[in-house]
């Protein structure tokens, strides 16, 4: 058998969860689509010693809308995500951007919680929470707490999830009517992870956008928007927006590709976003 | 720890160590040896199975994770011993030659069929059986063959 032994626990509920990681302690691990999860384990990179299976808690799945907000289940997969026609009006770049995830076998059991809480530096999931700047919804026994995107990706596979602390919701705004937003990415392989992303969104004047796969984490890309802002958002702009933009990123290298061809990546996919939907 | 499924239509009902891979279990517990086991982490696709209408990577699901499903290989995808349309379309287009990544990609085609989600252009195939690696085919018959079978 490939991974090493544990104790599993399928929880039924969100009081359940977060009681049984009180309880268990250190060791062990919240586990929800395993589609990141279970190859570490394979590889006895992961080897915790307790599981509890959050999937099947009626309360982490599915979205509502309330007010001008969508609140998403931390266990809903991706495959539900995208079978849910309704939500491409209210999350449009969400929805462009779930089919990139890995591949359909991938999506029925990966969830979006999942893949915040595994932060990997090109995860399309935390671009898109990062550019509509999302807030997560974090419980443990004691109670809960709220964070933005930007106080929760620290790092490369970092978060500021404590331990027995469950991801419980992502909430994002709402697009208003008349939203464009674009999704670009570019990997070695379809499905593979993206060498470089880019997610924008644009309603009104109010442009926002960001970079996933450059930096450890995604980075949204103030002074551009700033740069843009001044130019009354004028495609005549994009250039030096993004010059200015990337000037001082110290990009990630490693096999897939180096880091100057990585800013390269990014200057490109931000053009062609930009020039995708500024009117 | 105790789990019972249905396996192509059967119940099943076994006591399994919770480490022990869906895929595993229907390998070494089911004798059903039709699901290949490539890369056990989740990238080449030939563990495929449909579990809940949905397909899988059985390497990356435990036993004890199938607890009530109902699982689907590619031992079941033939109920009276005919060959499916897609099958058929295999054969006659020459889609597989070693054939080890052949029930992943029609465990996968046939999950998708389920939800009337078939590709139907030489994109969304491609698009579709991006997750299944095969070694042998080049890929361009297995395209044909998919196209070919689409309604
Ligand atoms: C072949 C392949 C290709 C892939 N390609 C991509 C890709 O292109 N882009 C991409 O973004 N991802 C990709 N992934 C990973 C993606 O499929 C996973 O879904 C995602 O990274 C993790 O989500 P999960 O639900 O499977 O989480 P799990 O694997 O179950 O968990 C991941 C981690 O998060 C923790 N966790 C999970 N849920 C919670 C929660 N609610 N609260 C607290 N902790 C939690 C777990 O303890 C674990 O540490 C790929 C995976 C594979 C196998
Ligand atoms: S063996 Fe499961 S994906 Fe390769
Ligand atoms: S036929 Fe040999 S791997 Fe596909």
């Amino acid at each position: 058998m490939k991974p090493a032994a544990f104790a599993f626990h399928q929880a039924q509920s969100v009081g359940e969860a977060v009681g049984l990681l009180a309880q268990l302690g250190g060791e062990a691990r919240p586990i929800a689509g395993g589609q990141s999860l279970v190859p570490a384990m394979n590889l006895r990179m992961a080897t915790p010693d307790a599981l509890v299976d959050i999937s099947r808690i009626p309360e982490l799945q599915g979205w509502r809308k309330i007010g001008d907000r969508i609140h998403i289940g931390a266990a809903t997969t991706q495959a539900a995500l995208l079978r849910e026609k309704d939500l491409a009006e209210h999350l449009p770049l969400l929805m462009a951007a779930l089919p990139n995830i890995g591949h359909v076998q991938t999506r029925s059991r990966g969830t979006i919680g999942g893949s915040l809480v595994h932060a990997d530096p090109s995860a399309e999931i935390a671009l898109v929470a990062a550019t509509l700047e999302a807030e997560l919804v974090l419980r443990n026994v004691s109670g809960e707490r709220r964070l933005s995107t930007r106080d929760f990706q620290l790092g490369a596979l970092t978060t500021a999830l404590e331990p027995g602390e469950l991801l419980v919701e992502i909430v994002m705004p709402v697009a208003d009517a008349g939203t464009r937003c674009a999704f670009r990415e570019l990997a070695r392989r379809h499905g593979d992870f993206a060498l470089v992303a880019v997610a924008a969104q644009i309603a009104g004047d109010r442009l926002s956008i960001a970079v996933g796969g450059l930096e450890e984490v995604p980075r949204r890309c103030d002074k551009l928007i700033e740069k843009l802002k001044e130019a009354n958002n004028a495609s005549a702009a994009i250039d030096e927006a993004i010059r200015i933009e990337l000037g001082d990123v110290v990009a990630l290298s490693d096999i897939h590709a180096s880091g100057s061809y990585r800013q390269h990546l990014a200057a490109v996919l931000l053009k062609d976003c930009l020039l995708e939907i500024l009117p | 720890m105790k789990v019972s499924c249905t396996v192509n239509g059967e119940r099943v009902e076994a006591d399994v160590p919770s480490r022990l891979l869906l895929s595993d279990f229907l390998r070494h517990e089911l004798r059903l040896t039709g699901t290949n086991v490539g890369c056990e982490m989740g990238v080449c696709g030939a563990c495929t199975v449909i579990v809940n209408d949905e397909p899988v990577r059985s390497c990356l699901m435990f036993a004890v994770q199938a607890d009530g499903a109902t699982v689907g290989t590619i031992e079941g995808l033939d109920s009276d011993g005919r060959l499916t349309p897609i099958q058929r379309a295999f054969h006659e287009r020459h889609a597989l030659q070693c054939g080890f990544c052949t029930p992943g990609i029609l465990m996968t085609l046939a999950a998708l069929e389920l939800r009337n989600a078939m590709p139907k252009t030489e994109t969304d195939v491609r698009e579709a059986l991006s997750g299944n690696i095969c070694r042998c085919t080049g890929y361009q018959n297995i395209v044909d063959a998919v196209l070919e079978s689409a309604p």
